[in-house]
């Protein structure tokens, strides 16, 4: 018996001891390669930036939008990103569908949490998070940072980062599904989302604190998709817009804006064809005097 | 309690600790820590369903004193059929009940009779048949004089609930396992290195293998009507893959857990993809199941011996009984049904034993003539297995169908690449190590320590690099 603990013994410390130092390379590796906003432009935001706003057609622009990004997520990275960063200009995605409480589901449910956690387990801030009554689900945290952090050397952690995503696709009409996943849960419609609005506060502040200029932007949807948005989102939203435009922000809406079929990827997302017609659209009144 | 969670991983070195620190003094103190232990594992999943397993431990240890005393055949019938009742009973109502009430009700319909009958949301408690079968075959060994009947409580009650086994298997019989309760355990070193070498190939193949493959595996059979044929190949070869990971997986670490505390299980998997014909097949998947069913359905029927026709008989019943066994529905008794007709013409051919050995016995590869019976006989369990996955009958002749498509030759759709360079990597150590009692039993053993420590820890890693979330065993269900 005591051979047989010992090296049960032995076989633990040492795995331990792998997985110790695993864990102090990788942090020193998130650590060092950081990754910072190397542009003056920075667009930020889930997959509608992601996927309208083509960097390459707005100058010195990067793209860190990522699709099914929460707000409180985007403020994550952008306090890691910023700071110290030349971006003069954060362009950031501001949709209906972002004020919605279904993406307090991101770090819970079952169908995001694994995919989101794979990304941000170096930036996350989930116990501030469930301090303001978001679910989490720690055990599936725990799981991607040990997954990412213990097993292995990993030179990069950026797996947060996003960029921008084209698609040559046309267009599939299917607002019901995107409709019903944005805003509705179990049958009822959701509710907004408070975090995600003190989260896009945040962001407000860190800009202002940092002297950035914060424009904010809705891209176009396809009109079967508008029509369907209940009608508390079209409230909530317009007296966000209302709100941030009396504080001097800049606010471009174009979630109306008349674009043939053949630019969007689907109901609420632009394909390469949309994103070229949009991104030089926005180019032009980024050029034009404030 | 999943073997593959945390839970279990905190639970298991608490009960070691305490079986042979605390209760090795006493071999009852041990038999009464392996009942505590066992029904806290089983009560962890649902407490409420450990009064099940209280009851049939009650009924059988009763018939087992009872038959012992009674010495008139008419009586000691009755008692056997008391112990075949309650525990089949049991397992009638929470596996069965709804299957054949639809059953009926669709029956009468067919004469235009509606009958209005409510289906029961019945939960299906997990391991129902296998501790059931395992119980039975006490009672029916004890009918039949082969097994004294046990006087000690616990020990009896620690063979029916014994943790490791409880829930999936391997299901034990009384003559094996129970003589093991009734004597000193010493703890043997080798047996215990060994059983912790198992348990971690038992891991690795659940939750790299099993789990790896499941995904894929649920798509296509979620999204069959989408998919071209090389894509219902590709995914019904990982459902192959992935129930064959879970299930020798989960007996694995069953067996391997029970040496670690003295104790030995019968073997439940010996390398079944690597049979040259059907046959050889049914030696090798479940053999608990498949010995069970042998000794207590198919020889007291006749087994072998007879007319032309008792032989079909006996061997449609018992391949189909056992498809039956795994759960109720018709996929389930096709999915037995085409096993026989696989097994028939070779054992009407009297070619069913033809190959005991194990396949390229001493040699690394096998020669070509048994590397096509193993590629054709692997074929053959995989169109098999397409029945046992698939929702309904409609939907397992649809997937054929969809097989048998122009679609068959084309690039299937996106597999997991991590899993297609395992896969080959997992069949490899399974067919080196095929000669040994589990695939790392005798792999590495002359290595140098340092390398054959190496091999072990990156198991290990892999196995935590892929677990994910827990998936059950897929056998729970049955």
């Amino acid at each position: 018996m005591p051979g047989f603990l010992r090296k049960v013994l032995v076989f633990g410390v040492v795995l331990l001891a792998y997985l110790g130092l695993m864990y102090a390379v990788n942090c020193m590796s998130a650590t060092l390669n950081a990754p910072r906003a190397g542009e003056t432009i920075l667009i930020a935001g889930d997959s509608h930036v992601e996927r309208a706003l083509n960097p390459e057609l707005l100058g010195s622009a990067e793209s860190v939008a990522q699709n099914m990004e929460p707000y409180y997520v985007t403020y994550w990275k952008l306090k890691r990103m910023l700071a110290g960063s030349p971006v003069k200009t954060l362009i950031l995605g501001l949709t209906h569908h972002q004020l919605s409480d279904f993406n307090d589901l991101k770090l819970s449910h079952q169908r995001w949490a694994p995919e989101m956690f794979r990304r941000i387990y170096v930036i996350e801030e989930a116990e501030a998070a469930a301090r303001h009554g978001i679910k989490v689900d720690r055990s599936e945290l725990w799981r991607a940072k040990f997954r990412n952090m213990c097993l292995y050397p990993k030179w990069t952690h950026d797996a947060f980062l996003g960029g921008y995503t084209s698609s040559s696709d046309s267009l599939s009409l299917d607002q019901e599904h995107s409709l019903k996943r944005h805003f509705q849960r179990d049958g009822e419609t959701c509710g907004i989302s408070t975090y995600s609005l003190a989260c896009l506060e945040s962001i407000v502040d860190l800009c202002t604190r940092l002297g950035i200029r914060i424009v904010f932007i809705a891209p176009p949807v396809h009109s079967l998709y508008f029509e369907g948005i209940p009608e508390v989102f079209i409230r909530r939203y317009e007296e966000l817009t209302a709100d941030l435009r009396a504080r001097g922000l800049e606010v471009w809406d174009y979630t109306r804006l008349p674009m043939e079929d053949s630019g969007f990827l689907n109901s609420d997302h632009l394909n390469e064809r949309g994103a070229r017609q949009f991104s030089q659209l926005v180019a032009t009144r980024l050029r034009e005097p404030r | 309690m999943l073997f593959n969670s945390i839970d279990f991983a905190i639970f298991l070195p608490i009960v070691f600790v305490l079986y042979w620190f605390v209760a090795n003094r006493s071999l009852n103190a041990q038999n009464l820590l392996i009942v505590v232990a066992s029904y806290i594992f089983y009560g962890w999943w649902d407490w409420r369903f450990l009064l099940l397993i209280l009851f049939s431990t009650v009924v059988d240890f009763v018939v087992g004193l009872r038959l012992e005393k009674e010495g008139v055949p008419a009586k000691r019938k009755m008692l056997l059929l008391v112990s075949i009742l309650v525990n089949l009973g049991f397992l009638g109502f929470f596996k069965y009940f709804n299957f054949f009430l639809d059953n009926f009700v669709g029956v009468f319909s067919l004469f235009g009779v509606d009958i209005d009958a409510q289906s029961l949301n019945i939960i299906l408690p997990v391991g129902i048949s296998f501790y059931t079968f395992q119980t039975l075959s006490y009672s029916i060994d004890v009918f039949r004089r082969k097994l004294e009947p046990t006087r000690d409580f616990v020990a009896f009650a620690a063979f029916v609930s014994f943790f490791p086994q409880l829930v999936a298997g391997p299901i034990e019989r009384a003559t094996n396992l129970l003589p093991q309760f009734a004597v000193n355990r010493s703890f043997d070193h080798r047996a215990a290195v060994d059983g912790l070498r198992q348990v971690l190939w038992g891991l690795f193949k659940k939750v790299v293998i099993a789990d790896g493959c499941a995904d894929y595996a649920t798509s296509v059979f979620s999204n069959s009507a989408d998919a071209s044929g090389s894509t219902l190949v590709l995914g019904a070869f990982f459902f192959a893959m992935q129930i064959y990971g879970d299930f020798s997986g989960y007996s694995d670490i069953a067996i391997g857990t029970a040496r670690l505390f003295g104790f030995r299980l019968r073997k439940n998997f010996a390398f079944p993809y690597f049979s040259r014909d059907i046959a050889e097949f049914w030696r090798r998947w479940h053999i608990s199941l498949s010995t069970w069913f042998r000794d207590y359905v198919y020889i007291p029927l006749g087994g072998s011996m007879g007319r032309t026709w008792i032989r079909i008989r006996n061997t449609l019943l018992i391949f189909v009984v056992s498809g039956f066994w795994h759960g109720a529905n018709w996929t389930f008794v096709v999915w037995g049904l085409l096993n026989a007709l696989y097994f028939l013409p070779l054992m009407l051919r009297r070619r069913n034993r033809s190959h005991l050995g194990v396949v390229a016995e001493g040699r690394v590869l096998p020669s070509l003539r048994d590397a096509g019976r193993m590629l054709a006989t692997f074929c053959l369990t995989l169109v098999a297995w397409i029945f046992f996955r698939a929702d309904s009958m409609g939907h397992a002749v649809s997937f054929l169908g969809g097989i048998l498509s122009p679609t068959l030759v084309s690039i299937p759709s996106r597999a997991p690449k991590a899993m297609l360079l395992l896969i080959p990597l997992f069949l490899l150590v399974e067919w080196l190590g095929r000669e040994g009692e589990h695939a790392l039993a005798n792999m590495g053993l002359r290595w140098p320590r340092a390398l054959r420590w190496a091999m072990y820890y990156g198991i290990t890693l892999m196995t935590m690099g892929m677990a994910g979330r827990p998936h059950e065993f897929i056998y729970f269900q049955f």
